[in-house]
């Protein structure tokens, strides 16, 4: 088993954003990156930058990120740019996943803290998410630009 | 200075908290429309810079907090 | 204003096949990234292994598919009514209420420590002493815990200086236990500086446990707490004290393992350059936990905390360095564990949660400790008392004469703090990694940024949290021969002490 994903150039996307002294900008597309994962993103930057959040049209969402510091290092922007298309991208797979496994969650936590079982049993449970479409999730979701640590 | 926030992203009562928490430091007016919310600033203390900025986060903060608990989603 | 650029990231695309996955939780830690899930389970995977995993390319015959198969990580034979026993279990805390009673016997205390928030007073203010009375009710009330298990823990102020009021708690608690039947433990914390033979020795043969502050060798011990009235007194005090109350454990024929006075350390800057010697006078003393903990950065004026404080990656470095020493020691045959440490490996290695009560969700505020002033107020946990102590009773949640124990844990103030540090309800935290083994401190970021939520990010306990049990990741991802693993597992071993038997 490899350690590195090889890519081919057809399956790469490109995530634009402008920049200015202070500020770094994205212009993302919901159908691409749901709100939540958005939002979940965004909030993990509070600490280091001033976060802001506009809609310029349906369906997007504009992302600011200023830096509190008042640095105004064009490869500091760059960094912060990559930080934050990474933790987006890890966003969507949290969402994605949290969609897919809710009802199993419920299940769990209600199995664990309700005397009563749940009204559904697990096999009407597994029986009904395996009516789902398996094959047909072609989500492409973006992986990591670059894959260099740093927890959430 | 007037700030606007888009309703689809921050929550009213989340701005209403964050002037309220905010109250010493400037004076606020807040003003809710269906798909936005203004904010203006008047008489900013000197003593903090950046302090539009910082109350942006702050309603940022709440307005996901309260999204959080109100439909359990998954931020 | 400068011009605005228009800039790109090229980034490689994936699919996500969910619907082979079990629920987890994610991040990157170091070269590895970490799978977690609600029962407490972990895996480490290549960055590469990941991606299979997530492209549902981890089937039978994959090298990682048993084990993330039956950690619950994969849809695949996914076992939910175990999940859900595995997470009851992990959870069991949640039926129990407070096993913590901490009793403030007094206020008055003779160390003006350069970092104290338990609001003391001086020696002759005899008027915040706790009166027997209101010992008495509280000591009632506190028994009507459902918890099977109770301790109580007497602080300050200096808690023995109100010696007689500690005395008639442990006599009349354990009086009152020949009908309520729980397992009680005592356990008193300490300066040492008012500790006399008469007070050791009952303490010894009644089975209170000691715990005491010693915050490294002389220097630092004594520069961090000085001893109002004497001078470079307070270290040769505590030691000496120690050293004291162990001989006597092995003279009353107890495994000193189990019976021995604890000490926990708050570390200044001071502290950070002494990492190594401060564990060694540890071993020295034979003590077998120490806490390395960081100041709780609040309350300070600027000039304090530019003498004796410092930023969180600081004192990260510092934690790290100093647990690799201890972890190197170990190796060595030395018996020594780092308490926080030790909190999260019973929470990453064993079935069960520790229920330390200031780490786990929700918070123990109220809901797992309970906090009893020298008036006889009732607070959730001690801070609450210190932020009441400052002049803001908001975490007041009643009185020992008209507050009934129901009313006290039920309080919309207990409520409101189980809200703010359940992790499943609080941005960044119910996606983090580190949820499971996680806690968050509403009263802490009250008293730090005047809001029981605080924007997660900034709060320095989860740059504590995820910087410590990031770390203990790295060193089990690290672990050719095992060596690691084997002394974290030893870690969380509890042999249970001989509580109260009556």
């Amino acid at each position: 088993m490899s350690d590195t994903t090889t890519q081919s150039p057809s399956e790469m996307e490109e995530l634009v954003y402008d920049t200015d002294g202070r500020r770094v900008a994205f212009t993302l597309d919901e159908e691409l990156y749901p709100r939540e994962a958005i939002l979940g993103a965004a909030y993990l930057f509070l600490d280091r930058c001033f976060v802001f959040l506009e809609r310029p049209a349906d369906q997007k969402v504009q992302v600011r990120l200023k830096t509190k510091d008042g640095a105004s290092d064009p490869d500091a922007l760059e960094v912060l740019a990559g930080e934050f298309a990474n933790a987006l991208l890890d966003q969507v797979v949290r969402f994605r996943v949290a969609e897919s496994t809710g009802q199993l969650r419920e299940y769990a936590f209600a199995r664990a803290f309700f005397t009563t079982p749940a009204q559904s049993s697990i096999d009407q449970l597994l029986a009904e998410l395996d009516d789902e479409e398996l094959e047909e999730d072609d989500l492409e979701v973006a992986v990591p630009w670059e894959q260099d640590g740093g927890g959430q | 200075m007037t700030l606007m926030f888009s309703r689809s992203l921050y929550d009213p009562d989340a701005l209403r908290e964050t002037v309220a928490a905010y109250g010493e430091l400037a004076t606020w007016t807040i003003t809710v429309d269906d798909h936005t919310i203004a904010v203006v600033c008047t008489d900013p203390s000197p003593e903090i810079p950046d302090l539009t900025d910082h109350f942006a986060n702050h309603a940022l903060h709440l307005s996901i907090a309260n999204a959080r608990r109100s439909s359990e989603g998954n931020l | 204003m400068s011009r605005i650029t228009t800039k790109s990231l090229r980034l490689p695309k994936r699919s996500v096949r969910a619907e082979h996955l079990g629920y987890f939780r994610f991040g990157r830690i170091g070269k590895h990234v970490v799978l977690t899930n609600d029962a407490g389970e972990w895996s480490q995977l290549t960055p590469g292994e990941f991606d299979a995993f997530l492209m549902g390319n981890v089937e039978d015959g994959h090298p990682r598919f048993e084990e993330l198969r039956e950690r619950g990580f994969l849809r695949a034979d996914l076992d939910l009514d175990d999940m859900a026993r595995k997470i009851r279990r992990k959870r069991r805390y949640l039926g129990h209420g407070p096993h913590l009673a901490v009793l403030i016997t007094t206020l008055r205390c003779n160390q003006s420590c350069a970092y104290c928030h338990a609001s003391r007073t001086d020696m002759h203010r005899t008027d915040t002493d706790m009166s027997l009375e209101t010992a008495r009710l509280a000591v009632d009330h506190a028994m009507k815990t459902p918890s099977p298990y109770l301790c109580f823990e007497y602080q300050g102020g200096e808690p023995t200086v109100n010696f007689d009021v500690l005395k008639f708690c442990v006599e009349y608690s354990r009086e009152r236990n020949k009908q309520e039947g729980k397992t009680l433990d005592h356990s008193v914390v300490t300066n040492m500086t008012y500790m006399n033979q008469e007070r050791a020795d009952w303490l010894v043969a009644n089975k209170v446990l000691v715990c005491t502050s010693l915050d490294g060798p002389e220097s630092v011990h004594n520069a961090n707490r000085p001893w109002t009235g004497k001078k470079a007194a307070a270290y040769e005090s505590v030691v000496g004290w120690m050293k004291y109350f162990n001989n006597k454990y092995v003279e009353q024929g107890l495994d000193p393992e189990l019976w021995h006075v604890d000490a926990l350390m708050t570390s200044t800057k001071r502290s950070l350059k002494a990492g190594n010697q401060i564990v060694d006078l540890y071993v020295d003393l034979g003590i077998r936990n120490i806490h390395i903990r960081p100041l709780n950065p609040f309350g300070f004026a600027t000039k304090t905390w530019r003498a004796i404080g410092y930023s969180m990656e600081e004192w990260l470095g510092y934690y790290e360095r100093t647990l690799d020493y201890i972890i190197e020691l170990n190796k060595q045959g030395v018996q020594i564990m780092e308490g926080t440490a030790a909190t999260f490996l019973k929470k990453m290695l064993t079935p069960d949660d520790p229920n330390f009560v200031d780490i786990r969700t929700p918070v123990g505020s109220g809901t797992g400790q309970i906090c009893y002033g020298f008036d006889g107020s009732i607070f959730p946990s001690d801070e609450g008392r210190m932020v009441h102590g400052m002049g803001d009773s908001i975490f007041k949640i009643g009185d020992v004469y008209n507050t009934s124990f129901e009313e006290a844990v039920n309080h919309p103030t207990v409520r409101s703090i189980a809200t703010a540090s359940y992790l499943d309800t609080l941005p960044m935290c119910a996606t983090c990694w580190n949820a499971p083994y996680c806690g968050v401190r509403p009263l802490h970021n009250y008293m730090q940024f005047g809001d029981l939520f605080a924007q997660r990010p900034l709060t320095g306990k989860c740059q504590q949290h995820m910087g410590i049990v990031g770390l203990l990741f790295k060193r089990l991802a690290n672990d050719p021969d095992g060596a690691v693993a084997s002394i974290f597992r030893r870690w969380t071993i509890d042999r249970p002490r001989l509580a109260d038997e009556t």
